[in-house]
């Protein structure tokens, strides 16, 4: 070989070590003593194996001041790429916690989105693994334009391909805004969190004194502030989940999910067991769920954020189907703030990536309450309503007990625009339950008689008999068909099949005006 | 269990003599190259950690 050509090789093999040695030994065991991955093991996590090919590994920051010419290290603290995830391709950005705190710069912004632009132009899903300290204060106005161009770039991708947020160590500040724009958030239980304002600021302005952990840590955004969507242990658990959720998912919004054949399951037969008649006696709906889908199959998403409704991703012989089921094991499955937000945004990811909605109904209400009403629920319980009727995919209803007022309409009611709705022989369809009804339609009655309670127990018989069933629904062309129980799956599969190929179109607009 | 390079060159061997449906003295072993362990495969390793990619169907009842 040719000296100059030694000289190039050595030179090539010298800035690759040093871009691949991150912020240096020491700093990779800190990284590892406190139980998080490096950026590149985490890519090597998320991606099949050996497919990762990682682009701009060399970039630097050009920023002077500070001294920062001098700290300045390859890559400026994050590795971006592409690879396959489930043989497809998926393109990613990992910030180096090693390297200058994983702070971003301009050029650490450009890398992530040339990674994005890249996703976009290839329309196939981006994942951004967070573990940065903010915004690089050395880099000032430079590093605030970057989060910018991020945030730009999230919010034009949305509804375009799935964008999944990973959150694996600090994420502060404006940071925090990339992954509340895209479509799912991941944190693990020990080192993530989330803030606008930390510990100190919050102690400094109002003079609390809060941990970080429960300012922003996993539980609080998981239970509470619904920020997050799923929670893992650890590292390479959490990127697991992120491949379990992509499995799931489109490339993009004209694309479809994978076909991913499971075992086949169809206990219907035990619904009328596992489903108390008695519509005040709880159950969990997960059971109900368990009964007709692939095995195993079922992702739920927050399953520890508004758990009166349950919602998630499963396998319908093989084809990903979104469900969104009241739960009657908790607040007795009725529909409030949170529910509400919750149950809209999985209604309108699901129908951005043309992922067919199955809705389970046994809802008493929304919830009553001067709490409620102050906070909005009428703002937010309208999201449902927005979320269903603006849905284009294919959407299938059961009503299985309870179908009570303004939450029966929300929850998928064939006036928004529900392609088949089923209902079981003991689904209650009504304004309300009889003995509310009764309290106001009967109320003269039941005063003007010499035995009022007998009055008013007569007036629920009458209004059970009358209203409490499936078959006036039915008559009036508002159920479909009222079903046995055990048919439950043949007829749901039997919907999807036929609403396989439906094209739905809306009218032209710039876009709609959601109540947000 | 670790193999030396031995056992695991007359294991691949064994095993591209019965892809090809052929006698395993029909193959030669023309260059031979150990590849390391990735830094995940690593940290994977050097930890005792039971970990095992999540790939699609791989869910059992």
């Amino acid at each position: 070989m040719e000296q100059k050509w030694q000289i190039g090789i050595d030179n090539l093999t010298q800035r690759r070590e040093a871009a691949a040695a991150g912020g240096g030994a020491e700093r990779v065991e800190k990284q590892h003593a406190s139980g998080k991955l490096t950026a590149r093991e985490r890519m090597e996590a998320l991606f099949d194996d050996g497919t990762f090919v990682e682009i701009n590994d060399m970039i630097a920051s050009r920023a002077i001041d500070f001294g920062m010419e001098k700290k300045k290290k390859p890559g400026d603290g994050v590795v971006t790429g592409y690879g396959m995830v489930h043989g497809r391709l998926t393109f990613a950005s990992s910030q180096d916690f090693t390297v200058g705190g994983g702070s971003l710069g301009e050029a650490h912004a450009r890398k992530i989105c040339r990674a994005m632009d890249m996703a976009m132009d290839m329309k196939a899903p981006f994942v951004s693994v967070n573990d940065s300290g903010g915004a690089r204060i050395e880099e000032g106005i430079d590093s605030l334009a970057g989060y910018a161009d991020i945030f730009y770039r999230n919010t034009i991708a949305s509804g375009v391909i799935p964008q999944i947020s990973v959150i694996l160590g600090p994420c502060a500040g404006g940071a925090c805004y990339s992954p509340a724009i895209c479509d799912y958030i991941f944190m693990t239980e020990k080192n993530s969190q989330m803030y606008i304002t930390g510990p100190a600021v919050v102690k400094s302005v109002t003079g609390e004194v809060i941990s970080s952990a429960d300012l922003g840590g996993a539980a609080v955004h998981s239970a509470t502030s619904g920020v997050a969507h799923f929670v893992y242990p650890d590292d390479l658990s959490c990127l697991n989940g992120v491949r379990q959720l992509l499995g799931y998912l489109p490339q993009n919004n004209e694309d479809a999910s994978l076909t991913v054949p499971g075992t086949q399951v169809d206990a219907c037969g035990t619904l009328t067991e596992l489903v108390p008649a008695d519509v005040k006696r709880a159950y969990d709906v997960r059971d109900v769920i368990a009964a007709f889908i692939d095995a195993g199959s079922f992702m739920e998403v927050q399953p520890d954020f508004a758990r009166n409704i349950v919602v998630g991703f499963a396998r319908l012989n093989g084809k990903t189907i979104g469900i969104i089921a009241n739960q009657a094991a908790y607040m007795a499955g009725s529909l409030e703030i949170n529910a509400s937000d919750k149950g809209a945004r999985f209604i309108r990811f699901c129908d951005c990536f043309n992922i067919p909605l199955l809705t389970l109904v046994d809802v008493p209400a929304f919830l009553p309450g001067s709490q409620q009403e102050h906070g909005g629920i009428i703002r937010h319980g309208a999201k449902m309503l927005f979320a269903y009727s603006e849905a284009t995919v294919p959407k299938v209803s059961v009503i299985m007990r309870k179908a009570y007022g303004g939450a029966y309409i929300a929850m998928n009611s064939k006036g928004l625009g529900a392609d088949i709705v089923y209902a079981w022989p003991i689904a209650e369809i009504a304004v309300m339950g009889a003995s509310g009804a009764v309290a106001i339609i009967g109320k003269r009655a039941i005063e003007a008689a010499e035995d009022p309670d007998a009055k008013r127990q007569e007036l629920i018989d009458g209004y059970n008999e009358k209203f409490m069933n499936p078959y006036v629904a039915a008559e009036h062309g508002y159920v479909d068909e009222v079903i046995h129980p055990s048919e439950t799956k043949r007829k749901i599969v039997a919907a999807f099949n036929m609403l396989e190929n439906k094209k739905k179109a809306l009218p032209g607009k710039k876009h709609s005006n959601i109540p947000l | 269990m670790e193999l030396d390079i031995d056992q695991i060159a007359v294991m691949a061997v064994a095993a591209i003599a019965e892809e090809l449906q052929t006698d395993a003295s029909n193959i030669r072993i023309v260059s031979f190259r150990e590849v390391p362990r990735s830094a995940l495969e690593q940290y994977v390793a050097e930890r005792g950690i039971s970990y095992k990619k999540y790939l699609l169907g791989a869910v059992t009842v």
